[in-house]
């Protein structure tokens, strides 16, 4: 078979040296990894054939709890990819290349665990199918599914498209790996040869597509948050809550995206391939989203409030000082106050701080996610008169939510020893092959006019 | 009953959309990614 072309890359040898070998360390995190995904699917085994979904802490009127606060955190922190490398791309970041498929391959993972905690929770994952079979539009959990598989199915075909001339590289360099990986390259690289053509289509079709994730990632997570929104449930039933959704999704997806960046860093030695600059420029994003969810909580608390209606303030004082008063006021410490400090003073070149207040950020988003679900359902309207609810999350429901997050690192990490988890093309010193490289048709010029290493600085 | 109405309250219909929807993105999807490894294929032959 012809080798394809592939654009000059200084940085290809310390991008593809993570993939020449699966190190016994490897071999124990994904152990303890799958151990954990195993008690997970224990844990459903049992909920599914035994007990059913009594083995939860659901009871009326608490219908939602851990699964659906997991869907919503899951769904939240696929955004990163999907920000980073189309909403990004569109504004014409040029810095952001050589973190783009870290990014991704977090929404590609974790989209699965959302659409699986929702399977989940509804203890028959067989009705699901009732929504194709009997779905009508008026229901906002037919417009769930719709986005939530249309985003799925679109992220998938993003990544893979930006992917393909990376795999071909893969097929081409990696000579000396298992012959069932290098056919796995070879299946996956579909023929690519690195044809003027090609690049150049790619460019066209991932462009093309970033308006249309954007439009996506959009509609996903405001269809997510209209499942409570538009229910006329005190807290749930308010204009602002798509928006805050949104935005909260894309504050954890953004902190992800550094915490992933900061292990790559460190674990298979790219320091000059992701540097601190990187960081930095997430961090001023981090500053804004934080401002941006303050001004959200803020705005959504102060109009309830002075509305002052009796279902409301209900729920409100639920978070403030009943039941969820600890998580509600330890998540603005974890979301807000601390990380924004952090950002502030000391996030600037400082990685491991860094990773820390992005850490904070990612636990406080998931309680609030809890916050926004259950504290409505304790104190619900009309029922409120009748009963007053309770919950509290069984063993099972937290031994299956752990192995959720095991199952989405083990797929990353494992992701990450068999492809580049930095686009070499993309990041490509030079787009112009050499003379002894013809006949290859024509070179590529850079759209902007400047090479990837000079971005790759901020230039 | 309007049309509207049936097409929003109907049972089924709704499912019948989302599978287009998905059903549409597939096809697109592949004919994207084709006409991507096609290009300048007529060059190189």
């Amino acid at each position: 078979m012809n080798k394809a072309w592939h654009p000059k890359n200084e940085r290809e040898e310390i991008v593809l040296s993570p993939i020449h070998a699966v190190t016994n360390n490897d071999l124990w995190l994904w152990g303890i990894l799958a151990a954990i995904l195993l008690a997970g699917l224990v844990s459903w085994g049992i909920q599914f054939f035994v007990t059913g979904l009594s083995a939860t802490g659901l009871n009326r009127p608490v219908y939602w709890g851990l699964y659906i606060t997991n869907f919503v955190f899951f769904i939240g922190l696929a955004h990163s990819g999907t920000f980073i490398s189309a909403i990004l791309r569109l504004a014409g970041q040029g810095w952001r290349k050589p973190l783009t498929r870290a990014a991704e391959a977090i929404t590609l993972f974790s989209l699965p665990f959302g659409v699986t905690s929702i399977l989940i929770d509804m203890g028959r994952p067989d009705r699901v199918l009732n929504i194709f079979i009997y779905g009508r539009f008026q229901s906002p959990l037919l417009w769930d599914i719709t986005a939530v598989s249309l985003y799925l199915f679109s992220s998938v075909v993003f990544f893979y498209l930006s992917l393909l001339p990376d795999i071909a590289l893969c097929r081409d360099r990696l000579t000396e790996v298992p012959a069932w990986q290098h056919r796995m390259y070879e299946i996956l690289s579909l023929g690519w040869t690195g044809r003027n053509g090609q690049f150049e289509r790619l460019e066209k079709a991932l462009d093309g597509m970033a308006i249309f994730m954007t439009m996506l990632v959009i509609t996903v997570h405001t269809v997510v948050s209209w499942v409570f929104g538009m229910t006329i449930q005190p807290g749930w039933h308010t204009a602002l809550i798509g928006p805050f959704f949104l935005l909260g999704a894309i504050f954890s997806g953004t902190s992800a995206v550094v915490i992933v960046l900061a292990i790559l860093r460190k674990a298979y030695h790219m320091e000059n391939v992701l540097p601190v600059s990187l960081f930095n420029s997430l961090r001023k994003l981090l500053i804004t989203f934080t401002l941006g969810w303050l001004y959200m909580m803020i705005a959504e608390n102060l109009t309830t409030s002075y509305g002052n209606l009796p279902e409301e303030m209900r729920v409100l004082g639920q978070k403030t000082g009943g039941d969820f008063a600890i998580m509600f006021w330890a998540m603005w410490i974890l979301v807000f106050f601390v990380p924004l400090l952090i950002f502030i003073f000391k996030g600037k070149d400082n990685i491991p701080w860094m990773v820390g207040a992005t850490v904070m950020v990612n636990i406080g988003m998931w309680m609030e996610r809890f916050i926004v679900i259950v504290p409505t359902e304790t104190r619900p309207r009309l029922l409120y008169e009748l009963t007053k609810g309770v919950y509290r999350p069984t063993l099972i429901e937290w031994v299956i939510t752990a192995s959720l997050f095991s199952g989405l690192i083990l797929l990353y990490s494992m992701f990450t020893r068999f492809f580049p988890i930095v686009p070499l093309w993309e990041t490509a010193d030079s787009l112009e092959p050499e003379e002894n490289e013809k006949p290859v048709i024509g070179f590529r010029q850079h759209k902007f006019g400047a090479t990837s290493s000079a971005m790759l600085k901020g230039k | 009953m309007s049309i509207g109405y049936l097409f929003v309250n109907t049972p089924g219909i709704g499912g019948i959309v989302a599978t287009v929807v998905i059903g549409t993105a597939a096809v697109i999807y592949f004919l994207l990614t084709r006409w991507i490894i096609n290009g300048d294929k007529k060059e190189e032959e």
